[in-house]
């Protein structure tokens, strides 16, 4: 079921007043709260099941297993057997994960490199269809069996992390919601004072226009026919369509957090944020901190910090972010482009770190002359030109330089994203080099384009002065501007309206 | 309402959990009661369907035949005729009107012309002659577009040409290339990019594609391809005219003489037939050469058994006519459905669409049989 489409309203007009309605109420018994949970799972799954009721089944199972690790993890008598519990909920979600996502790449890989030796085997190909948000829901799994190793969280009833792994507004695309973030929620239920409902209708208002309007344009222009046939276009076109991609996968996926975030808070449930002006980025690191954060924070936390992070010198450390990336690469899809796509974000901060490291270092020399401090950390008086680092260093690059080398850096990744083949990819970058061509263009795609990425670049004071402002405006006005957002949605959007592109992931 | 604070949104409910009381809730915006935010959220969605009328009667229309889209229509109709009575359409027709007048109204598709050096391509092993079945010459019972329906997109309008001699002998020159037209529903994309791919540099050949998810000939209701194509005939004038339809037509036929014509029910393959044999008359329409492709196979069940049907209804509706059908199965799946073919991924994960190098396969063809039927280098 997609947040866009009437059928979505519909299923929204029914669930939010039942599950009000159900809500418990400071005081009551806890069946109401068991009441309240149990309608959340199955409007949930009702939800999933809107896709396929194939995979209704493999959701269950995914709950019921990872609640018995859980369990066993919390119950154990030594550290070795809380250890083996939580290899097997590994083993078992990830060869969840391996089987539906990544079974035909493994093969598909394997018959490649078979052929280019020159060994033609027939290698059984699964023909699987990938259930809708096995990723995101397999990655809470994690999140939650981990943290109830680490004891930053104690198990919790089956119903709770049914609820936790369903909820439907984060189910198929995330934002990826952890255990210690939901689960107190969920005990306590919702606020009884309600919601902040004009904030919600308005995050649901932008992501259905970032998505319908702006990255459905977008692909429709220019994207997918660029990515189709990449040699019928201009040099100029195709860095236009490099661009318009950059604005479209996140207007896309920031379109679905957003409505994602407001449907939750008019359930009574607060999300964390997902995206913050991604392409305001001045450095990969950066970028990184921006984009997506909750998929940025998960890998940190549950593959980066236990590789060892950066706490075993310089090569572990870059060791550690580059497999993180190419993971975080394959994550996005079981292609060889998303690997590439990880490896360029993986060796770009690995490269950024290196600057900064030499940075310091140049600064620290630049510091140590005879007119610092006593103590060595005092300021200079006289002046900031002691603080330039010697000649030859490296130096810090200009805002803005450091704003576009990162912007182009993502973009240059983003065309091996898209791509669906290397010999695609490699067509579009060397179509930057192209003359002229015939086709036409909207103007509507560059100023869309230049619309996103400025309003990027808005502080972020002026931004939270303008949502507080806006929230605080009476409910009708959000009532009535909700309502006209749906008829520019209805006259500007397509036909149709295409899944979010972070389904497939 | 009292203000309430809390140092983390987040961990402040827990610690309230482990010591056995409720948590406290976050300082933040202004909050609404339960019940007004129910009402709020209700009343947002009727004034929002109050407004949008005329895109909740298409959203009705396109569902699936039965009671559901009955009452649908029903109820959208009932909906749109009181946002009307109410004067609450004004701003939807406004804004259709702003969005038809200005630069909104570019079409959805991608119209994109051949470029300079026509080389010629990699040809995959099977001759024309396996491929094709080109019926015989025959009458021309070409009769003019029947609308059953509405059309859908925001199709440019027809624009005049001069009438062209559109036939085989006609001079194919780098001025006066030869357009090819690939239309029909979501499987027509990959072939249509293909052959994009395939004829980049070839500049005797131009090409449109026109793709309408989500459409076939059984829902005249939701787009009737009669109409549609006759419009895109109109605008574009092509010589060659490439029609795959089918992979959403597993389903009952709106709009027949007796109405809906269930699936599966005696009369659907006839009115099938009828409906492949009228569109192919009007693309054949001028001398125009038609290239019919037949659906290829489907990996779920109901689509393989119905694309069966398709096939045979359509080889019927060309026989005796110069329609060029082009079997696909022998392209893609010579063997039956297959997702790799020589170690090539052919078919997309669903089962039913093809992916970049499956369309590349099936386009080839198409670039082959053309450049033999005109005398033009292939590629």
């Amino acid at each position: 079921m997609l947040f866009p489409t009437v059928r979505f309203a519909l299923f929204l007009a029914v669930v939010l007043p039942i599950a009000w309605a159900l809500a418990p109420r400071p005081g009551r018994a806890a069946v109401e709260a068991w009441r309240w949970k149990l309608f959340l799972v199955l409007a949930s799954y009702v939800f999933y099941g809107a896709w396929d009721w194939r995979f209704v089944p493999l959701l269950m199972v995914s709950t019921v297993g990872n609640e018995i690790a859980a369990m066993g993890i919390h119950l154990a008598r030594d550290r070795a057997a809380r250890d083996r519990w939580l290899i097997g909920a590994l083993i078992g979600n990830l060869g969840l994960l391996a089987w539906w996502k990544y079974a035909g790449f493994l093969t598909g890989s394997a018959d490649g490199l078979l052929r280019l030796l020159g060994i033609h085997v027939d290698l059984p190909y699964p023909e699987l269809v990938l259930p809708v948000g096995i990723s995101f829901f397999t990655f809470q799994a994690i999140s939650y069996v981990v943290d109830v190793h680490r004891r930053t969280i104690r198990p919790t009833h089956l119903l709770d992390i049914a609820v936790y792994l369903a909820f439907f507004p984060q189910l198929v695309a995330g934002p990826i919601v952890r255990a210690n973030e939901f689960l107190p929620q969920l005990a306590v239920g919702p606020d009884p004072r309600g919601v902040p409902v004009g904030r919600a209708l308005r995050l649901i208002g932008i992501g259905l226009v970032l998505k319908v309007v702006v990255a459905n344009h977008l692909a429709t222009e220019l994207v997918d026919p660029l990515f189709a046939t990449p040699g019928q276009y201009g040099g100029g076109q195709t860095l236009l369509g490099i661009y318009a991609y950059a604005v479209q996968i996140y207007a896309d996926f920031a379109g679905y957090t957003s409505i994602a975030i407001g449907v939750a808070l008019l359930l009574g449930f607060e999300f964390p944020r997902n995206f913050d002006r991604p392409y305001a980025a001045r450095s990969l690191q950066e970028f990184w901190r921006r984009w997506h954060m909750t998929l940025s924070r998960w890998l940190r936390d549950y593959l980066y910090i236990p590789l060892g992070g950066n706490a075993h010198g310089q090569r572990r450390t870059e060791r550690n972010l580059l497999i993180t990336m190419l993971l975080g690469g394959l994550w996005h899809g079981a292609a060889w482009t998303f690997v590439v796509w990880g490896g360029i974000h993986g060796v770009g901060l690995v490269i950024e770190r290196r600057r900064r490291a030499s940075i310091a270092a140049a600064e620290a020399a630049g510091t140590t002359g005879p007119a610092r401090g006593r103590h060595g950390r005092e300021p200079r008086t006289d002046g900031a030109a002691h603080l330039v680092p010697p000649a030859g260093a490296v130096r810090p690059l200009h805002p803005v330089t450091a704003w576009a080398v990162t912007f182009h850096l993502v973009c240059l990744a983003w065309v091996f994203f898209r791509a669906p083949s290397f010999e695609v990819a490699l067509t579009v970058l060397a179509g930057l080099g192209g003359g002229s061509s015939q086709v036409s263009l909207s103007p509507t795609v560059p100023l869309l384009v230049a619309a996103v990425l400025l309003t990027q670049q808005v502080p972020d004071g002026a931004r939270t002065r303008l949502r507080t402002a806006w929230d605080a405006l009476p409910v009708p006005v959000h009532l009535v501007t909700f309502a006209a957002v749906l008829v520019v949605l209805d006259v500007f959007g397509p036909e149709g309206v295409a899944p979010f592109i972070y389904f497939q992931f | 309402m009292a203000v309430r604070t809390d140092p983390d949104p987040v961990l402040a409910p827990q610690a309230a959990q482990r010591r056995g009381g409720r948590a406290r809730r976050p300082h933040g915006p202004k909050r609404t009661g339960p019940a007004a935010t129910v009402c709020t959220v209700l009343v947002a969605l009727l004034l929002g369907a109050l407004l949008n009328g005329p895109g909740l009667v298409r959203a009705a229309t396109a569902l699936p035949i039965g009671t559901v889209r009955d009452a649908a229509i029903t109820v959208a109709t009932g909906t749109a005729r009181t946002g009307a009575a109410l004067g609450l359409d004004r701003p939807h027709r406004w804004l259709t009107a702003v969005r038809d007048r200005a630069l909104w109204a570019q079409p959805v598709t991608a119209a994109v012309a051949g470029g300079a050096d026509a080389t010629s391509g990699g040809n995959r092993d099977g001759a024309r002659g396996d491929l094709l079945d080109d019926a015989a010459p025959g009458p021309d019972d070409a009769a003019a577009g029947e609308p059953a329906g509405t059309t859908s997109g925001h199709a440019r309008p027809p624009a005049a040409h001069p009438a062209r001699d559109r036939g085989r002998s006609r001079a194919i020159t780098a001025e006066e290339p030869l357009e090819v037209l690939l239309a029909g529903d979501s499987l027509i994309g990959a072939v249509a990019d293909g052959f994009g791919r395939q004829t980049t540099e070839n500049d005797l050949m131009s090409w449109h594609k026109d793709v309408r998810i989500s459409t076939g000939l059984a829902r005249p209701d939701v787009l009737d391809w009669h109409l549609h194509l006759q419009q895109l005939l109109d605008a574009r004038d092509p010589d060659v005219v490439v029609l795959l339809l089918g992979g959403n037509d597993d389903q009952s036929l709106m709009g027949g003489p007796d109405g809906v014509i269930h699936y599966g029910q005696p009369g659907w393959e006839e009115e099938y037939e009828a409906r492949a044999s009228h569109l192919q008359s009007i693309a054949a329409e001028a001398g125009r050469t038609v290239v019919w492709l037949e659906v290829p196979a489907m990996r779920p069940a109901r689509l393989e058994q119905a694309r069966q049907r398709m096939n045979a209804a359509a080889r019927r509706a060309a026989a005796g006519t110069e329609v060029v059908l082009l079997d696909t199965d022998r392209i893609v799946a010579p063997e039956g459905y297959t997702a790799r073919l020589e170690g090539v991924q052919v078919r997309a994960d669903d089962g039913v669409h093809l992916t970049h190098p499956g369309g590349d396969l099936v386009a080839e063809v198409i670039d082959r049989v053309l450049s033999e039927r005109y005398g033009l280098p292939t590629g």
